[in-house]
């Protein structure tokens, strides 16, 4: 036990009704992923406070990882209903939305995110892996490079800002579906994914797939064997090496 | 030094459902005349490509009623490109029988493909020419003129087609789909002998040369006795 714990747990016993001491134990505790005594505290800390916007928030997320997900929204919603310009609040419910695949609402909230928070880098870059409809390429093209303005090291926003732009899936301007793909911007984007992280094996698979494209054969294979390295059973990167080989006759080494 | 084989390996070692490594596998295994890791490795293509399809269905469905529709559609563009993949590896499958002789296995393969992705032209061309073979001329002359409806600029299929009208004794038709043949492929020898001899059936002697000379000029080897007798 340490010794906050300790402190905050003489504060209870000496004073039951003070809520910022339950409040500090709940996410001590579940901190230490002592779940449902966390859960115990957060409760006490609600009933005592019911109008503590953050106790509601935190408790919501701890629901969220006890898989509790209709209690974790109802919290969310609370936090959210209190205090109305809780950017955070928003920001997860959203997650939370995603993960129970109601898109519209996530995307809702974690526009709102954003707006309330405008140096909210995961909130622009979850908003624009949401955003997959073809009508809202430009949408999500411009929270990623929101993302990347505010965070130009944010690994992540390059590369899946790459995956939309060597996709190109858009709606035109008369509402016909094209597929414009950006590869030159797409390359600069994996590339600098991977010059943030020389490690990032989507990122060096999926350069090797433009280079493909481009007939660049060399910087190809090289960028599949990097991933190939990097993550030695990725099995795509294989799979595409072994038809660059097949395509070109040549010979891995 | 690892080869392509190799990669298609470990590429399903991490993923053993990779249906397009199973293909390419058993394609590589074919060359080799492997029969049975061939066959194996098509068998598992299918399995893969069924599975991933119905589940990627199903999750279609159920974000359809929580009027999910664009990540619906997500799905349901997915499941449809895993079928159009099961229905290449039915094709394949069915050229694999066909070399191997065993014409019922590769009808069999060519009706998957068509169940699976009724919109495979070439599926119906070739099931066509099986069913020329086993003299089942309607069933013939329907897949034909299906593969024709898809795909217009296939001249074999018009080629094949024109062949079964003539079987039938319909050579208005028959000299119809000949022509259109010449029309998208105007290098194709074949249909100009089979249009010589058509033309020889319409006691019209002086096109059967006509066309006999120019399918000789394009393929020199070209030699057909009844249709030599006419050159004198």
């Amino acid at each position: 036990m340490s010794n906050a714990q300790e402190h905050l747990e003489k504060a209870i016993q000496i004073h039951p009704e003070y809520a910022d001491a339950h409040y500090e134990l709940a996410l001590l505790l579940s901190n230490n992923s002592e779940y449902e005594k966390s859960k115990e505290h957060f409760l006490k800390t609600i009933e005592i406070r019911p109008e503590f916007s953050l106790a509601h928030f935190n408790y919501a997320l701890l629901l969220n990882k006890m898989k509790d997900h209709k209690a974790s929204q109802e919290h969310f919603l609370k936090a959210i209903d209190i205090d109305q310009h809780f950017a955070d609040a928003h920001y997860h419910f959203g997650l939370l939305l995603a993960d129970l695949e109601d898109f519209e609402e996530a995307k809702n909230n974690l526009e709102k995110a954003t707006d309330i928070d405008q140096n909210h880098t995961l909130a622009y870059y979850h908003l624009g892996k949401l955003l997959i409809d073809p009508e809202d390429y430009e949408k999500a093209k411009k929270n990623y490079l929101t993302a990347i303005d505010i965070d130009e090291t944010f690994k992540e926003a390059h590369y899946y800002l790459g995956k939309l732009l060597s996709g190109g899936v858009q709606n035109d301007k008369d509402g016909t579906l094209v597929e414009r793909p950006e590869y030159e911007d797409a390359i600069l984007h994996y590339k600098k994914a991977i010059s943030i992280d020389k490690n990032y094996a989507k990122a060096h698979y999926n350069l090797a797939l433009m280079y493909k494209i481009q007939d660049k054969i060399e910087d190809a294979q090289k960028h599949f064997e990097r991933a190939i390295k990097i993550v030695n059973d990725y099995s795509k990167a294989h799979f595409h090496l072994a038809m660059l080989l097949k395509e070109t006759g040549a010979i891995a080494s | 030094m690892l080869d392509l084989k190799d990669h298609f390996i470990q590429a399903l070692k991490a993923q053993p459902k990779f249906s397009e490594a199973h293909l390419q596998l058993a394609l590589l295994y074919k060359e080799e005349g492997d029969d049975k890791n061939t066959i194996k490795h098509f068998e598992s293509a299918i399995s893969a490509d069924i599975e991933e399809a119905e589940i990627l269905e199903k999750k279609g469905d159920e974000l359809l009623k929580n009027y999910q529709f664009q990540n619906a559609k997500e799905q349901f563009i997915k499941s449809q490109e895993k079928k159009r993949h099961c229905s290449e590896v039915y094709f394949q499958q069915s050229n694999y029988y066909k070399v191997q002789g065993q014409n019922n296995l590769a009808q069999s393969a060519l009706k998957n493909c068509i169940n699976i992705n009724p919109a495979q032209a070439k599926a119906h061309r070739d099931l066509g020419l099986l069913l020329i073979d086993k003299k089942q001329l309607d069933d013939a002359r329907l897949h034909l003129e299906k593969s024709i409806d898809i795909d217009y600029s296939d001249s074999k299929s018009h080629f094949n087609l024109g062949k079964v009208m003539i079987l039938m004794q319909d050579f208005e038709d028959a000299e119809q789909h000949f022509l259109s043949a010449l029309d998208i492929n105007p290098k194709f020898s074949d249909c100009m002998v089979e249009m010589a001899h058509l033309k020889l059936r319409m006691k019209q002697d002086k096109k059967a040369k006509e066309y006999y000379i120019k399918a000789k000029e394009i393929t020199p080897e070209v030699k057909n006795s009844e249709l030599e007798k006419i050159m004198d």
